[in-house]
């Protein structure tokens, strides 16, 4: 089996080791670029070892170019089925390459603060706690999207996807406005005791790498 | 610059793990996790990362 990290430029590749320090290749076909590992064994687990192995290949490779990180553990037969892939999508792949070019993945999740509620007392009083958190989680959204969505040039949010997180949020993000991004949204953090929140990135576009509008 | 990104990048496992079981682009069928055994991972690996988080947060 082949092991795919990511759909690439033509011509990027990658000095970095991939899962379980097996060497990275380039499969150029269609005018793209599968950053690949042959010879990995059946299952891949996702582990956080194997998790980090494949996103430090991805974004190596975003380093040189535009990136459209594979779903972790995309495997195929050998490198006849990965051509004939590479073949067949791609004009949808170059589209979508052209989409994340030159941009980037910002990450904001809150939490809700750490203090302790007290627990509630019944059935009712539960559910009512359930509707004020999802209420409060919209509204934070919202705000979130407020603030943000300016600066990005798409987003993805999730409102309460776990309990313990009212929201959580993708931007992409033109490279030349990440630290405006980053200005913004830590004055947001510094601003809100309803919510802590947490930056991350820049990542590859893996939230934005299938187009919801086509 | 560089340092605190990937400082922050390596805190970042529970986003890690959302962003890789859950996007990047979908071109086979063959993918190791089916759908339904997704949630499953990410609650384990969640108290995984959890318990990492508890250690690291004793030690600064």
């Amino acid at each position: 089996m082949i092991y795919l990290y990511a759909i690439c430029e033509p011509g990027i590749g990658v000095d970095a080791h991939g899962l379980d320090g097996v060497p990275v290749e380039a499969v150029e076909e269609g005018g793209l670029t599968a950053l690949v590992s042959s010879r990995v064994p059946g299952g891949v687990a996702p582990t956080p070892d194997a998790l980090a192995a494949h996103d430090r290949v991805v974004a190596a490779a975003m380093e040189s170019g535009a990136v459209l990180p594979a779903r972790f553990g995309t495997r195929v037969r050998d490198e006849v089925e990965l051509r004939a892939i590479l073949r067949t999508r791609a004009s949808d792949l170059a589209r979508g390459l052209r989409r994340v070019g030159g941009r980037v993945e910002l990450g904001v999740r809150a939490l809700w603060p750490k203090r302790a509620e007290p627990a509630p007392a019944g059935g009712r009083e539960f559910m009512l706690a359930k509707a004020r958190a999802r209420a409060k989680a919209r509204a934070l959204a919202g705000d979130l999207h407020e603030a943000l969505a300016g600066l990005a040039v798409d987003e993805r949010s999730s409102v309460l996807p776990r309990p313990d997180t009212p929201v959580s949020a993708a931007y992409l993000v033109e490279r030349s406005r990440v630290r405006a991004f980053e200005r913004r949204a830590a004055a947001l953090r510094t601003s809100r005791d309803d919510a802590e929140l947490v930056l991350t990135g820049p990542w590859p576009p893996y939230s934005f790498s299938e187009d919801r509008d086509e | 610059m560089t340092s605190a990104v990937v400082a922050q990048r390596e805190v970042a496992l529970v986003d890690l793990v959302d962003r890789l079981l859950g996007g990047g682009v979908v071109i086979t069928g063959d993918i190791t996790l089916a759908v339904a055994d997704v949630d499953l991972v990410q609650v384990s690996l969640r108290a995984l990362i959890a318990s990492i988080d508890t250690v690291a947060g004793e030690a600064s």
